[in-house]
C-alpha cells in the first residue's frame, strides 16, 4: 500500500516535487505564427494588387457586361475616390449631357415629368450608387437595384406596402370610347364557330401576342372583317352635291355678314361628291378614285348609293372630310388624318406618322403632272412633310397633339346648321356606325393598342403561365352571361370598360415572400434613349 | 428571464454581461432605425459604421493579447481586458454580420475576412468553454494533480519505479509488464476518452491487476498493489496531459488567425478607401 505524501513528494505515488520553478512554455509562438500568416497574406494581396489583376482584393467578379474590364481596375476606379460616373460615360452615354438618358435630370424630366430639373445639379446620385458591381458574372446591374434605393427619394414605399393605386383606376380612365363593341357577344360567337366552351381560347383569336409574348399586337380589322364586311354592305341613299355649289354658301347681296344676325343668309347644300367628280378633279390625296370601280355606284336622279363598302372606304372618308372642312375651314393638320386626333399624349408620334403618310400619298399622286396648281400644291406638301418629319425624328422635341385637333368652327354656322351637317355625316357614315362613333363629321379614333401603364411595364409572358386571362381581367362578367340569348346590359359590357385589374389584384402574388416587390420589376429609371420625347407630357 | 438577462450564473462580471446585452440589443435595434430613417445613401453609411465599430471592438479584443505581452503592466486591470476580449470579440461577429448585411461575401479577400472572423469567434468561445470546463473536470475525478510541463519528467520517474519493482517480481509479473504495461509507461499519452469520462478509462485498464492478483502469493500481491498505484498515477497523468494539452493548444487555433485577420482588416480598410 502506498503511503501518503512525504516532504519533497506529492500524490499517492509520492512523486518528487520540482527542484526549480517551472516556467510554462511560451505562447508567443502563436503570436509569431499569426504575424507570419498575416504578413504572408498581406504580401500576397499587395503583389496581387500591384502586379496582378487585383482579383484577390476585388469584392467578387464583375458582371458579364463588364467582364473585359476584370484586369483593369483603373477603368472604373480612381485612387482614393469613389467610382465616378464619368468613367461609366466612357462607354455609356455621357452623363454630363444636359438631357442624356442616364442623368438624374433625365429621370426627373422624362420619367417624373418635372421640367424644372432639366439642368444638372450638384451631388447627383452616381451610377455606382444604384448599379453595384462585383456581384458575379450572372449579376444583372439593372434588375438588382433594390427598392430601398428608390425609396430613399420616393416616399411611397415598396409595392406591397405603400404603392399608390394605378393612375387609370384612380382617374377612372376609360378604355376605347371610339368603338362600339361588346366582348361577351363576340366571345360567344367565336366559341360557337369553334365549338369550344373555354372563353380564354376566344381571347387569343383577336388578342395576338407579340413575338416576345410580353404584350399583344394592336388588334387589326382583319379580325372583324369576316363578319362585319359583307359584299352586300352599301351606303344610304345620299344626295349628290350639285356641281360648283359649296356646302356652305352665303347669299351675296353686297352687305357685310353679321354673325348671329344674318344667319338666314348662310345656306347649306348637303350632298356627296360622286366618283366622276373626284376623278375629274383628281386633287391631292384623291388617287383612290382612279382605282375605285364606277360600278360600285348606283346613281339615279341626283341620288347615289355606294355598294361594296370597304373598311376605311376612301369615298366615305373623302365625303366626311368635305363635311368636316365645311365645319372647320382651317382644319390644319387635322385634315391629314382620316379619324379624330384623340390619342394619349405619349402616342402623339402616331399622329405625325399618319399625317406624313397622307402627305406622301398626296405627293405621290401629284408627281408627274405639270399643271401649275399641282406644282404649287406639291411644293406646299413637300414643305409640310419636311417640317413634320424633322419634328417627328428629333428625340428632344416634344410632339404636340394639339396641332392635329380641329379648333375653330366656321363662325357663320348656327347650332342648328351644325346639327344638320352632323345628321348628314351620320348618313354618309351609316355603314360604319355599327362599330364606330362619328362626331362633327369625324370618325372617332379607335385605339387598338392602348398602353394602360404609362410609367411601368407589364410582362404578360411572365404571368400567363401561372394565371389565366380571366383570373385578372375580371371587369367584364363573361362567366355570368356567356351563352345568354338576350341582349346584355350595355353598362356591363362595352368598349369603355377598362378591363384591367387594380393594384390589389397584383398584390395577391407580389408580396415580400412571394413574387418580386422591387420597383425595377415594373418601373424603369432611365428613359428610352430612342424615344425620350414620347415620354414627355 | 430578467435575472438571466441581468446577471446569469455563467457570467463572471454582471457589469460586463449587462454591457454585452446592451451592445447586442443596440445591434438588433440599429437595422430597424436604419430602415426607419432610410436616408439617401444611408445604406453605405450604415454599413461603414458597422464595419468601423467591428474594427474598434476587434482592436480592443486584441489589446488583451498585447497587454499580456507588454514589458510593463498596462493600463487597467487584466480582468477587465479579459472581459473586453470575450464580450467585445463576440459582439464583433454580430457587427460583422451587420456589416455584410447577413449575406455571404464575394471575392477572396472578403471571404478571408468573413471566414477568419467566424473562426476566431468560434474558437474564442470554445476557448472560454475549455478554460471553464477542463479545470473542473480534472479536479472532479483524479487524485493526481500535476503541472503540464512536468508530466514527461514525472512519467519517467514512474516508469523507473515500476521497472525497479518489476525486476524483483517473478516471470509472470515481468511478462505482464512487458506485454501490457511497458508501452503505456513509455511516455505521456493523449487519449480522447478523457474528454468524455475523466475516470472511466483508468478504471477499465486497472482491471488487469485485479485479475492478476488471484494467481499471486502474498508477496507478489503487495508488489502488484504498488505497481497498480504507480500505473494509476501514470494514467491520471495521461488524463492531465490530454486535457491540459487542449488548454495549451486551442490558442494556436485562435490567436494566429486573429492576428492575421487584423492584417487583412488593415488591407480591407485600405482597399475601401483606395477604391
Amino acid at each position: 500500500m502506498t503511503k501518503g505524501p512525504t516532504k519533497g513528494s506529492f500524490g499517492d505515488a509520492g512523486l518528487p516535487v520540482a527542484t526549480h520553478y517551472v516556467y510554462p512554455s511560451s505562447r508567443n509562438r502563436a503570436v509569431w505564427i499569426g504575424v507570419a500568416l498575416g504578413t504572408l497574406g498581406g504580401l500576397v494581396l499587395a503583389v496581387n494588387l500591384g502586379f496582378g489583376a487585383g482579383d484577390l482584393v476585388a469584392n467578387g467578379p464583375l458582371s458579364s457586361a463588364h467582364a473585359m474590364l476584370e484586369d483593369n481596375c483603373a477603368a472604373c476606379h480612381t485612387s482614393f475616390e469613389a467610382v465616378s460616373s464619368d468613367k461609366c460615360s466612357v462607354c455609356h452615354e455621357r452623363l454630363t449631357d444636359t438631357l442624356g438618358a442616364y442623368t438624374f435630370n433625365a429621370h426627373y424630366v422624362y420619367v417624373s415629368r418635372d421640367r424644372t430639373r432639366a439642368f444638372g445639379r450638384e451631388h447627383e446620385v452616381a451610377c455606382a450608387a444604384c448599379h453595384v458591381e462585383h456581384g458575379g458574372r450572372r449579376a444583372d446591374l439593372r434588375s438588382t437595384v433594390t427598392a430601398a434605393r428608390c425609396e430613399s427619394c420616393h416616399a411611397t414605399g415598396s409595392f406591397d406596402r405603400g404603392h399608390p393605386e394605378f393612375d387609370f383606376v384612380t382617374a377612372a380612365i376609360p378604355d376605347d370610347a371610339g368603338l362600339t363593341f361588346t366582348h361577351i357577344a363576340h366571345v360567344d360567337r367565336v366559341l360557337d364557330d369553334r365549338n369550344d366552351v373555354d372563353p380564354e381560347v376566344a381571347c387569343l383569336v383577336c388578342h395576338v401576342p407579340t413575338l416576345d409574348a410580353r404584350g399583344f399586337q394592336p388588334i387589326a380589322f382583319d379580325a372583324c372583317r369576316d363578319c362585319h364586311l359583307q359584299p352586300d354592305l352599301e351606303s344610304a341613299e345620299l344626295p349628290i352635291q350639285p356641281d360648283g355649289v359649296p356646302i356652305v354658301s352665303v347669299e351675296n347681296d353686297g352687305a357685310p355678314l353679321t354673325l348671329g344676325v344674318d344667319a338666314d343668309r348662310v345656306e347649306l347644300t348637303l350632298g356627296v361628291e360622286t366618283l366622276a367628280t373626284v376623278r375629274a378633279r383628281l386633287g391631292p390625296g384623291e388617287q383612290w378614285s382612279r382605282r375605285m370601280s364606277a360600278v360600285q355606284f348606283d346613281v339615279d336622279d341626283g341620288i347615289v348609293v355606294k355598294t361594296a363598302i370597304a373598311h376605311a372606304d376612301p369615298w366615305v372618308l373623302h365625303n366626311l372630310r368635305r363635311l368636316r372642312r365645311a365645319i372647320y375651314p382651317s382644319g390644319g393638320l387635322a385634315d391629314l388624318l382620316d379619324v379624330s386626333a384623340d390619342v394619349a399624349s405619349a402616342d402623339t408620334p402616331e399622329l405625325y406618322a399618319e399625317a406624313l403618310e397622307t402627305l406622301r400619298m398626296q405627293a405621290d399622286g401629284l408627281r408627274g403632272r405639270d399643271e401649275d396648281w399641282v406644282q404649287a400644291a406639291l411644293l406646299e406638301i413637300d414643305q409640310m412633310a419636311g417640317l413634320l418629319e424633322r419634328r417627328a425624328s428629333d428625340p428632344n422635341t416634344t410632339l404636340n397633339d394639339a396641332r392635329f385637333r380641329v379648333a375653330a368652327r366656321d363662325p357663320r354656322l348656327t347650332d342648328a346648321q351644325l346639327d344638320e351637317i352632323d345628321g348628314f355625316a351620320a348618313d354618309v357614315a351609316e355603314p360604319c356606325l355599327k362599330c364606330h362613333a362619328v362626331e362633327r363629321a369625324t370618325i372617332a379614333r379607335v385605339r387598338p393598342a392602348q398602353q394602360v401603364l404609362r410609367r411601368a411595364r407589364f410582362d404578360h409572358r411572365a404571368h400567363v403561365i401561372q394565371r389565366g386571362c380571366l383570373d385578372c381581367h375580371t371587369r367584364i362578367p363573361f362567366g355570368d352571361y356567356l351563352g345568354d340569348e338576350g341582349p346584355i346590359d350595355a353598362a356591363l359590357d362595352n368598349a369603355t370598360i377598362q378591363n384591367v385589374p387594380a393594384i390589389d389584384e397584383c398584390r395577391q402574388c407580389h408580396l415580400p415572400d412571394r413574387a418580386s416587390t422591387e420597383c425595377v420589376t415594373c418601373h424603369v429609371f432611365h428613359p428610352d434613349r430612342s424615344a425620350r420625347s414620347r415620354l414627355l407630357p | 428571464m430578467s435575472r438571466w438577462l441581468l446577471a446569469p450564473r455563467m457570467a463572471k462580471s454582471a457589469a460586463w454581461w449587462r454591457a454585452f446585452v446592451a451592445g447586442a440589443a443596440l445591434c438588433l435595434v440599429a437595422p430597424v432605425v436604419e430602415l426607419a430613417l432610410g436616408a439617401p445613401g444611408g445604406t453605405s453609411t450604415w454599413t461603414m459604421a458597422y464595419g468601423i465599430a467591428a474594427t474598434v471592438l476587434a482592436s480592443g479584443a486584441l489589446g488583451y493579447t498585447a497587454r499580456r505581452r507588454a514589458p510593463r503592466r498596462g493600463p487597467g486591470a487584466s480582468y477587465h481586458w479579459m472581459q473586453l476580449h470575450v464580450y467585445g470579440g463576440t459582439l464583433f461577429l454580430v457587427l460583422v454580420a451587420l456589416h455584410t448585411r447577413g449575406r455571404l461575401p464575394a471575392g477572396p479577400l472578403a471571404w478571408g475576412l468573413w471566414a477568419s472572423s467566424v473562426w476566431i469567434v468560434a474558437t474564442g468561445l470554445a476557448g472560454v468553454f475549455i478554460q471553464k470546463w477542463v479545470p473542473t473536470s480534472l479536479t472532479s475525478g483524479l487524485t493526481t494533480e500535476v503541472h503540464y510541463d512536468r508530466i514527461p519528467e514525472l512519467v519517467g520517474v514512474v516508469r523507473e519505479r515500476v521497472e525497479l519493482l518489476v525486476a524483483a517480481c517473478d516471470d509472470s509479473i515481468r511478462s505482464f509488464y512487458e506485454t501490457t504495461l511497458a508501452a503505456a509507461l513509455a511516455g505521456p499519452q493523449t487519449r480522447l476518452i478523457y474528454f468524455v469520462d475523466i475516470t472511466g478509462g483508468i478504471k477499465a485498464r486497472l482491471r488487469h491487476f485485479d485479475y492478476l492478483q488471484q494467481f499471486l502469493d502474498e508477496e507478489d500481491r503487495r508488489r502488484v498493489q504498488k505497481l497498480r498505484a504507480l500505473v494509476r498515477t501514470k494514467l491520471e497523468m495521461d488524463a492531465q496531459y490530454t486535457l491540459q494539452k487542449a488548454l495549451r493548444w486551442w490558442v494556436y487555433a485562435h490567436a494566429p488567425v486573429a492576428i492575421a485577420l487584423m492584417v487583412l482588416v488593415v488591407f480591407h480598410v485600405f482597399a475601401v478607401f483606395y477604391y
